[in-house]
């Protein structure tokens, strides 16, 4: 695990936690409904992280959302975790495909969202209630399929990452 | 072979953080949100608050300048609009004088809180957060215990109530939306008396139902709070489509409210608990309501 990267990953995820509650939630929300942007800045660092790195860092930053926002600690940790741990699975079939990357980023914005969702509704909470759940759900994936086109190169150029050494060991 | 090893590693550390993470939710579920967990929040609601404060202050300018070129093109057709609501205003004036002693004893006799009270007895709060995703209907206020904001608290705007007070820190406070579903309020229609309960549905409008209606109620009527965890007599919203009652789940509509839960700035948080008005009756005490409706949480609500 290259320790820089992963220092270089969890300060994205503190910033990315920040816009969403002070930038993204109040004011980035057309229709409504705002891009999921801490899971998209976690998908796009774990393209560049190790297994180990994705993980720990969608876990860090599922926690501080879970902890700055309103919902069951533990919900967004347990997303983020498993987004991380997917990006990593399946980055090396999409890779060098921009089509197919951002295709995976729209997918796994969907899947994450539906498994918060899911865990909420599990532990008690109203998610499905939302009248406009799935809208929110789909719309926060084509934001983040957007966002995707700026955010995976800028990720990828923080962490520095040679394109020719490939996916991180 | 050290493919496997770190496949095998990596394997573990996902069931780990899997497990941490059902662990965490059990914890949070059972505390009811107090305890460690509970405390943990607090302190890093309080560790952040001046990072999300900083970002909220830069970023305000900027978001107001594009909210107002944006609106730019629209002033003039809402000017021409003003004009006309001014000229329609000055003739209602003249007829507000005699409206205005009988809606004094209509207050007394619904026992409505006067706002003067209510300003008396509030704090003045700006909205620095909003919610962590788009199913957390909560926004975070730059006022806390320090200020004398505590659980339970009515939240109001210019525009009617917001919401309540969720969880308090000594330099912030979450405010629960009147749209969170698991939200719910008691409330009265003005005009036909009618008493049901307020749900939040997510976004947009609120459930209306009444098990006790006996005739249709008229779109655009006032929807207000009624005496319970909240003072009475805050606006919530106005009656979103006309409806009668249905044989069997009684009346249901939708409410349309009147804050804009999306441009949340400077709020009220009343100091008011539920029980500490003397003019509040309990829930057993509502006069003449023998079903009568407890806000707070929806039937199904998790936290209390």
């Amino acid at each position: 695990m290259r320790l820089r990267h992963l220092n270089i990953g969890l300060a994205l995820g503190i910033a990315s936690v920040i816009l969403q509650t002070t930038v993204f939630d109040r004011y980035l929300d057309p229709f409504g409904v705002a891009p999921d942007f801490v899971l998209l800045v976690v998908v796009a660092a774990s393209f560049q992280l190790s297994e180990d790195a994705a993980m720990l860092l969608g876990f860090s930053a599922g926690l501080l959302t879970d902890l700055l926002g309103n919902t069951l600690l533990g919900v967004w940790a347990l997303v983020l975790t498993v987004a991380g741990y997917a990006t990593v699975r399946i980055r090396q079939r999409v890779e060098g495909n921009a089509a197919l990357t951002l295709l995976s980023v729209f997918g796994l914005t969907v899947g994450g969202e539906l498994l918060y969702a899911i865990l909420g509704t599990l532990f008690g909470q109203q998610v499905f209630s939302d009248v406009n759940a799935f809208k929110k759900v789909l719309l926060a994936a084509v934001y983040n399929l957007v966002l995707a086109a700026a955010i995976l190169p800028l990720t990828a150029r923080l962490m520095k990452r040679d394109p020719a050494v490939g996916v991180w060991p | 072979m050290l493919t496997n090893q770190r496949f095998a590693r990596s394997t573990a550390l996902f069931i780990s953080l899997i497990i941490l993470s059902f662990l965490l939710m059990t914890f949070d579920v059972r505390s009811e949100g107090e305890g460690v967990t509970g405390t943990l929040r607090d302190g890093v609601r309080t560790l952040f608050d001046p990072l999300q404060s900083a970002v909220t202050a830069g970023v305000r300018p900027v978001a107001d300048t594009v909210d107002a070129l944006v609106n730019l093109a629209g002033l003039r057709t809402e000017n021409d609009r003003l004009r006309e609501q001014l000229e329609d205003a000055n003739r209602i004036l003249a007829e507000t004088e005699s409206i205005r002693s009988e809606n004094e004893v209509l207050r007394q006799l619904l026992q409505l809180e006067l706002p003067g009270e209510l300003l008396s007895q509030s704090v003045v709060a700006r909205v620095q957060a909003g919610g962590s995703s788009n199913f957390d209907f909560s926004v975070m206020l730059n006022r806390g215990a320090d200020d004398g904001i505590a659980v339970g608290q009515p939240v109001v705007n210019l525009q009617g109530l917001v919401g309540r007070i969720d969880s308090v820190t000594s330099s912030t406070a979450t405010v629960k939306l009147l749209t969170d579903p698991d939200h719910s309020v008691a409330v009265r229609l003005v005009d036909s008396g009618l008493i049901g309960t307020a749900e939040g549905r997510g976004s947009g409008d609120l459930k209306f139902t009444s098990s006790r209606a006996d005739g249709p109620v008229a779109e655009g009527e006032v929807v207000v709070t009624f005496a319970n965890r909240y003072p009475a007599g805050l606006v919530v919203g106005t009656v979103a489509r006309s409806a009668d009652v249905t044989s069997g789940t009684g009346l249901q509509t939708t409410i349309d409210p009147v804050v804009d839960f999306g441009r949340l700035d400077f709020v009220r948080v009343i100091f008011f608990l539920p029980g500490s008005g003397d003019d509040v009756p309990a829930d057993d005490e509502a006069p003449g309501e023998e079903e009568a409706p407890v806000d707070g949480e929806a039937p199904a609500g998790a936290t209390p």
